[in-house]
């Protein structure tokens, strides 16, 4: 995987995912790092250091990570859900095509988990008590 | 060798209104990328600074040591190496970038 490789990706992500509002980029020379945002409170933070061989994937809410796969060395490992905080080896790795699997991941994760309806919802939700 | 560029009325105008020692558009736009290139230079300075202090080692030891996974890849050490990596290559990236731009001078801060 390159930094060119992940651009590509990033491409064909924000066509297939409705839920990336918007990217922002920040690229050195052998560095990058990609934010897509979700909403004011939620974003996932994708890193790659072609340098250190680090690539990072992880969905952030506010600065906690809720879900995350990591390459550390030739390593990878996840942080689950609900359990960030732990790590597990996950020795399969990742798909050739990491960033879209991250994000078929996320997506089911927002929907499982409420984590867009429940704040989009706030703001439109009747409330049925009044008659309303 | 040169390569037109095409920007706005109102671009163009703000480029020619810039206080700057450089007369024509190339050198404005060559003075605009320069003090980006620096302040992001700076920003990736101070990482570097704030990092090593709050470690009390360089990157490339931090790196050696396996620190993230003394420290059970907890989000806050795998945040600072993320920033960190990120950090050490933009200064190297953003010195290269204003010695060809400007010419070989030396950016240590």
């Amino acid at each position: 995987m390159t930094i060119d490789d992940l651009l590509i990706e990033l491409d064909e992500s924000k066509r297939r995912f409705w839920f990336i509002q918007r990217s922002e980029i920040e690229r050195t020379d052998e560095t990058i790092r990609l934010r897509l945002i979700i909403n004011e409170a939620l974003f996932i933070q994708v890193f790659l250091s072609e340098a250190t061989g680090r690539f990072s994937l992880a969905l952030i809410q506010g600065r906690e990570r809720l879900y995350g796969r990591d390459r550390e060395g030739d390593m990878w490992h996840l942080h689950p859900f609900s359990a960030s905080e732990t790590h597990r080896p996950t020795p399969e790795g990742v798909s050739p095509w990491p960033l879209l699997q991250f994000l078929a991941e996320v997506e089911e994760l927002l929907f499982e988990n409420e984590l867009i309806w429940v704040q989009s919802l706030s703001f439109t939700r009747p409330d049925f008590r009044q008659g309303n | 060798m040169s390569m037109r560029l095409v920007v706005s009325e109102r671009t163009a105008e703000h480029l020619k209104s810039l206080p700057s020692s450089e007369p024509d558009v190339d050198g404005k736009l060559r003075m605009l990328l320069a003090t980006e290139y620096r302040r992001r230079l700076a920003r990736y300075n101070l990482t570097d600074r704030r990092l090593r202090d709050k470690y009390g080692m360089s990157f490339e030891e931090f790196e050696q040591r396996h620190v993230v996974q003394e420290h059970n890849f907890g989000w806050d050490v795998e945040s600072d190496a993320i920033e960190w990596d990120l950090a050490v290559n933009g200064i190297k990236t953003m010195r290269r970038r204003l010695a060809e731009l400007l010419g070989s001078v030396s950016y240590d801060h």
